[in-house]
């Protein structure tokens, strides 16, 4: 079924009763007014209006307010136009028509599919009501509710976290970290600076003690793919500004290091230089062998310890310790006294030995 | 006159503490003194409160009790005697009854094996080390893992090894003043005898502290450090807090003068306060 709707149309009657996504929270609702039925201008971004027609993959969608709400059909839902990077899910791009248009994310992003994953079900099918407009007709993007940067300010450390891919454990490498800092009484900030908009992953730093939590999503982006480096760039630094407050700021980037957004921003050394330091989650000895070898041709970057999801396994460690650097499971790297050692490390550099 | 008040805590979370407050407080770091395998934090908390007011300086005395942290001078044990000093300083702190400084740390027996272990696993958050006549040592030696060493005894050893490694310079860099009772050579219950353990560490306290004191400042110089690790010997002194304090001034040593290097802790924290009784 298409919806199609006059150029700046009243959006109230329609947006009644509409669930909110996660991604479109920043939004200042009163603001919304009007309605807008050019589809084909859609930018990545852009607050959009929709109707489910069909379930697919996605059942559920995640509310603004951290709550998942099963979908139904007929349901409407404030989703944002963007594109989409996920191996283990769908690649779409920020493209609507009146045709219809794929629920690309839980997290609310909406756009075209270009290709899935064979374990996964076909997205679930939207029809686009139209974009969202203020009252003078301008369609509004979550970048106009972005938070604004404070230039040259962030926490006295910052530590990245990366991975060999998606469900390395890069999540609850960066969780664990958080947890751990804060337990040895630093004031963390959790940062996701790269991705697909997602309140799992802010959700499982706020569980784990951060004081403050951030992703690209304050900053005005539904997702980082396909965007300029020097977007990315300016995200991540805005985003280390708003938690300047903190003494230490866990950053993960999404995806594993080869994904082009993470290795083009790895390359940049301008980008690097925002880090202290970095970890690498791993599934396995060898693909942490691999990363490791890619991070040191290609971005001049030496990790200080390993972690991810080989560390359930003893034997993968055992194989991970033989590349030199310590292994820390997410238990080790919530520990507080991983978080001294760390921090040493951070301070001071790393002068490990013994007599 | 200083004064003693008890701090109920909480059994497995927080330990019961004894503050001394000096009747005129200044702004000096407080010090933390850690009871041996005997417990008896109080008996230490008489003999040192006269410290209080000599210093200005506020006293804390945890006791780790046995049902809650049986081997608490391992401090990375089981029952991880180190996060519940790490909570019981931050509670102390959001209460007000303890500054920002970073504490000095002075243990006794059990107490000093605990101190030097913390101080290894958290050397930002420790100041000076008092370590009086502990019965074992962790050795700045990749010849045996923790607690004996820093050295890998098998899988699983890595990360504590590397922590105690990465750790070792900042550990190292501080003032330590290790001490012990020219009278305490007695090889008595509480002393570890493992073939392993007198082998590397000598036959009593007396021994294994000058030995912990020499491989100490060896491992200090290979650091690049100025070591500032001293060692007495306490005449007419057995292995009694009260003995050393009677022959050998000890509580001068394990409750000393403020430094003019009031640090404050390299990291802060305000919320996630724990309420205890």
């Amino acid at each position: 079924m298409m919806h199609l709707v006059d150029m700046n149309s009243a959006a109230s009657p329609l947006l009644a009763g509409a669930k909110w996504s996660f991604v479109t929270r920043r939004v200042r609702r009163g603001e919304i007014r009007l309605l807008d039925g050019d589809l084909a201008s859609a930018r990545s971004g852009d607050l959009v209006l929709a109707e489910v027609q069909e379930l697919g993959s996605h059942k559920r969608l995640q509310l603004s307010d951290g709550r998942f709400s099963a979908l139904f059909p007929k349901d409407r839902v404030v989703l944002a136009c963007a594109d989409r990077f996920a191996e283990d899910q769908f690649e779409g791009v920020a493209v609507l028509s009146g045709e219809g248009a794929d629920l690309l994310a839980g997290g609310g992003v909406v756009g075209q599919m270009r290709s899935r994953n064979g374990k996964v079900k076909r997205p679930t099918r939207l029809s686009v009501i139209g974009r969202l407009a203020d009252g003078n007709g301008c369609v509004a993007n979550v970048a106009d509710y972005a938070l604004e940067a404070l230039p040259g300010s962030r926490p006295a450390r910052v530590v990245g976290v990366l991975g060999t891919g998606m469900n390395a454990g890069k999540t609850a490498a960066a969780a664990g970290l958080v947890n751990g800092f804060a337990r040895f009484g630093a004031r963390v900030a959790a940062i996701k600076a790269t991705g697909t908009g997602s309140f799992g992953d802010v959700q499982h730093y706020e569980a784990a003690g951060a004081a403050e939590v951030l992703d690209f999503t304050d900053v005005g982006l539904a997702s980082t793919y396909r965007q300029s480096v020097d977007r990315l760039e300016g995200v991540t630094r805005t985003l280390l500004s708003a938690a300047a407050d903190c003494d230490i700021a866990i950053v993960e980037l999404a995806d594993g290091i080869s994904q082009v957004e993470t290795a083009e921003l790895l390359r940049c050394q301008n980008y690097r230089a925002l880090f202290d330091a970095f970890l690498l989650a791993a599934p396995g000895a060898l693909a942490a062998r691999g990363a490791l070898d890619w991070l040191s041709a290609e971005a001049q970057i030496a990790p200080v310890a390993l972690t991810g999801l080989m560390t359930q396994a003893p034997l993968a460690v055992a194989e991970a310790e033989t590349l030199g650097l310590p292994v820390f499971s997410r238990e080790d790297l919530s520990d507080p006294a991983t978080a001294s050692c760390l921090n040493g490390i951070l301070s001071h550099g790393s002068r490990v030995g013994a007599a | 006159m200083a004064q003693i008040f008890f701090r109920r805590g909480v059994p497995g979370v927080l330990p019961s503490t004894w503050l001394i407050r000096p009747e005129v407080a200044d702004a000096a770091p407080p010090v933390v003194a850690i009871h041996g395998l005997n417990r008896e934090a109080g008996v230490m908390a008489d003999l040192l409160a006269p410290r209080a007011d000599a210093t200005g300086r506020t006293i804390v005395l945890p006791i780790f009790a046995r049902t809650s942290w049986l081997r608490f001078q391992r401090a990375a044990c089981a029952q991880r005697s180190d996060w519940a000093l790490l909570d019981l300083l931050r509670v102390l702190r959001e209460e007000g009854r303890i500054g920002a400084g970073v504490p000095d740390l002075s243990g006794f027996s059990g107490g000093a094996q605990f101190a030097h272990r913390f101080a290894w696993l958290y050397p930002d958050r420790v100041a000076r080390l008092c370590l009086v006549a502990p019965g074992w040592w962790t050795f700045p030696d990749v010849r045996g893992a923790y607690p004996l060493g820093v050295g890998l005894d098998g899988p699983g050893e890595g990360v504590a090894a590397f922590r105690l490694r990465a750790n070792l310079a900042r550990f190292l860099d501080r003032e330590i003043q290790v001490m012990v009772g020219a009278l305490d050579v007695a090889q008595d219950d509480n002393l570890r005898q493992e073939p392993d353990v007198m082998a590397q560490q000598g036959a009593n306290r007396v021994i294994r502290a000058r030995n912990w004191t020499a491989a100490a400042l060896r491992a200090a110089r290979k650091a690049g450090l100025r070591p500032r690790i001293g060692f007495r010997l306490m005449d007419n002194s057995a292995h009694s807090f009260a003995d050393c304090v009677a022959n050998g001034s000890l509580d001068r040593a394990f409750v000393p003068e403020a430094t003019m290097e009031t640090k404050t802790l390299p990291m802060r924290r305000h919320d996630q306060l724990v309420e205890v009784a």
